[in-house]
């Protein structure tokens, strides 16, 4: 056996030089959502997630479910954005250490979309977030196939320009849409809850939930999503489907 | 300072003192120490003497890329289209001096459009201690007519052969019938004229700074389109790359020289956030920036400089571990596009204001000790804080109801307050910066970060909006 050749079989042996970048699905934590979603979560290509409404709490909203869902995650993130309005202390208490997080300020909207898919082709991430409110069909599917071929989810954030609501003729693995609700306990202090609102999934059914972010009893442990029926003590009953023909 | 030629000693060079009482160079060293009671004589090291001639070219880099030791005495600096960056000719040649000067040097220099002239006038023409002499362009006639005909850097014979024709200054020379001269003294004293006046070029054998990787690519062709200085710089990169191997380098900053047939050289500069010896990589840096190359006629050399380089060892691969692949190759991919300034992370501070509590870092810093943990922080943070009109029941309690951006909000729900202060041991502006955060949810169930900044003088509280939370 030549030199080249043991090399060969001691590189097979150990299966260095033939990774193929694995795609780890991040998942939301609550069985509902986790089921109605091909592959239990935000697998492969773009995902977008669009604010329910022009005001700021429903970005507000997006962005912590950004970085709570890749705070669940291992591995560097890339943040994408014209410009940095998030407060990084957010991330951190959604779970999301800054110490993971790589902020790329584009400015214009064809560099913020052109440094995404850069990233998402890198291969190495735990995902990328991409701010851009104007997003053609072109660039959306070029978002998809970058993530598809890095392996990596990207979480797209549609914000709201001049009180217009991003469109939606783009090509998108799935798109939620986040509304903030009033916090559920009858009385207390102000808690996050959200209507999250799956209007697009390719290979499922449309769907919403209502869920709040809720810190668990362990203090230092990441917080849970719970689903709203089970926030306020009650258990979600799926009520059987019946059909007359 | 003595040096043998033959059989004497003659003086080469002397001190001021020295020349004051008398001595001369080219004196015997026998005559001048009789001349002289006292006279301290030391042996010249000429290898020595170019040893610190080539360091001092070297050193003289930082003007220009282009420097060559000058005889044995001097050094020539080719400024062209480099005096920018010292603020100008005048500048740069004051400043060259400047420097030399406080480093106990005695020093005279000279800038013009040609070599020779500004050899003569930097040994012929100005004092010891003046600024140098700037000769604009189309004044070299004028600038060299009143030098002794010695700067024409000829042999003695030729010296005194010429001052007994009557001619003593170059203007002198210059006057004179060219075909004579040449028939005369031969075309070395017309060519060493014509140099004198810019009429004709001068080539200049720069020194390459030794520490300074380089690779070279000189083409027998000159090259015009993209796709030939692609191929080009994929031939220099892997060069380089290989160069850098062999001495266990990376290079952080590059820079590629590109010469056009009319002789003008430009320089493209990319940077790497870290060392980095990949070809592929470094092809890359430059990938923006190559589209902005004007080749003109043609392009028909290339260099490739590490101009600063980094240790970077061989790294062992661990294996049974993922090994997730670096993300240095990304960050200098993206800072080629958006700037390098554009790519940060963002680690906590020690201050309490929210304002201050982040400080951006570079997208390689090592992680932060210090932690965010002051309680719930909104998502996103309005900078700087918006004044809203509020209603509240008592001074102390949360807002009822407040207005922002023309809308108003019903206030349902509250939590506060929570003090928090600037530095206040710092100024006394500080002390002002005392404010109350509360965190209250509306009826339509946004959840805003409100403030009320008290101005003890005038007694009042005034409400602002900083941030919205999730």
């Amino acid at each position: 056996m030549s030199r080249s050749q043991q090399i060969e079989a001691l590189r097979a042996q150990i299966g260095v030089g033939s990774e193929v970048p694995k795609a780890v699905p991040l998942a939301f934590g609550a069985a509902p959502i986790d089921e109605a979603l091909p592959g239990g979560g935000l697998a492969l290509g773009s995902h977008e997630l669009c604010p329910g409404g022009a005001d700021l709490p429903h970005e507000a909203a997006c962005v912590q479910l950004a970085a709570w869902l890749l705070g669940q995650a291992r591995g560097p993130v890339v943040w994408v954005l014209p410009r940095l309005t998030l407060f990084p202390p957010a991330l951190a208490e959604a779970g999301l250490s800054p110490s993971r997080v790589l902020f790329a300020e584009a400015g214009r909207d064809e560099d913020v979309l052109a440094v995404a898919e850069e990233a998402l082709r890198h291969g190495g991430l735990a995902g990328v977030v991409c701010e851009a409110s104007r997003l053609t069909l072109t660039a959306s599917r070029r978002l998809q196939l970058a993530g598809e071929a890095g392996g990596v989810p990207c979480l797209t954030f549609r914000r709201w320009r001049r009180g217009q609501a991003p469109s939606v003729g783009t090509a998108c693995a799935t798109r939620w849409t986040v509304t903030a609700l009033p916090s559920r306990a009858p009385s207390g202090l102000p808690r996050a809850a959200w209507r999250l609102a799956l209007t697009r999934c390719r290979g499922g059914q449309p769907r919403s939930w209502d869920v709040a972010l809720e810190p668990q009893s362990e203090p230092g442990t990441p917080l849970r999503l719970r689903l709203a029926d089970a926030v306020a003590g009650r258990q979600a009953v799926p009520t059987a489907r019946r059909f007359a023909a | 300072m003595a040096e043998a030629t033959g059989q004497k000693r003659l003086v080469l060079c002397a001190s001021y003192a020295a020349a004051a009482a008398g001595v001369a160079q080219g004196q015997t060293v026998a005559l001048a120490q009789a001349s002289v009671p006292g006279l301290t004589v030391l042996e010249a090291d000429r290898e020595a003497d170019a040893a610190s001639l080539a360091r001092l070219a070297v050193w003289a880099l930082r003007y220009t890329p282009l420097v060559a030791p000058d005889g044995r005495d001097g050094l020539v600096l080719d400024t062209t289209g480099a005096d920018h960056l010292a603020g100008g000719e005048a500048a740069l040649l004051s400043d060259l001096l400047t420097r030399l000067r406080k480093a106990k040097l005695s020093v005279r220099g000279a800038l013009s459009s040609s070599h020779t002239l500004s050899w003569a006038l930097a040994r012929f023409g100005t004092g010891t201690d003046g600024p140098g002499r700037i000769v604009p362009p189309g004044g070299e006639e004028e600038a060299a007519a009143p030098l002794p005909v010695a700067a024409l850097g000829m042999t003695p014979a030729q010296g005194s052969a010429l001052r007994r024709l009557g001619l003593d200054r170059i203007g002198e020379v210059a006057a004179a019938p060219r075909s004579s001269l040449a028939l005369r003294f031969g075309p070395d004293l017309t060519g060493r004229l014509d140099r004198l006046h810019a009429r004709m070029p001068e080539p200049l054998t720069p020194i390459e700074a030794p520490e300074l990787i380089r690779a070279r690519l000189r083409l027998a062709e000159p090259i015009a389109h993209q796709a030939g200085i692609e191929a080009a710089l994929e031939r220099l990169t892997d060069e380089l790359c290989a160069a850098l191997v062999r001495r266990g380098l990376g290079v952080r900053i590059l820079d590629l020289h590109y010469r056009r047939v009319d002789g003008e050289v430009q320089i493209l500069r990319a940077r790497a956030a870290a060392s980095s010896r990949d070809p592929i990589h470094l092809r890359r840096l430059f990938k923006e920036s190559l589209e902005t190359i004007d080749p003109g006629f043609g392009i028909e050399r290339l260099d490739l400089v590490a101009v600063r380089t980094g240790r970077l060892e061989a790294r062992q691969r661990v294996t049974g571990e993922e090994n997730p692949p670096p993300l240095e190759p990304l960050i200098d991919r993206i800072g080629a596009r958006v700037g390098p300034g554009h790519v940060y992370r963002v680690a906590p501070t020690e201050a309490d204001l929210p304002e201050r509590s982040c400080r951006r870092t570079g997208p390689l810093a090592a992680p932060a000790i210090l932690v965010w943990d002051r309680g719930p922080r909104p998502a996103l943070l309005i900078e700087p804080p918006e004044p809203v009109e509020v209603l509240a029941l008592l001074p102390d309690h949360p807002p009822r109801r407040f207005t922002w951006r023309g809308c108003q909000h019903q206030v349902t729900r509250a939590d506060g307050p929570e003090c928090m202060m600037a530095e206040w041991w710092r100024a006394d502006e500080e002390v002002a910066l005392t404010r109350d955060y509360y965190r209250v949810e509306t009826q339509a169930g946004g959840r805003y970060w409100l403030f009320r900044a008290r101005d003890e003088a005038a007694g009042t509280a005034s409400w602002f909006v900083h941030g919205v939370f999730a």
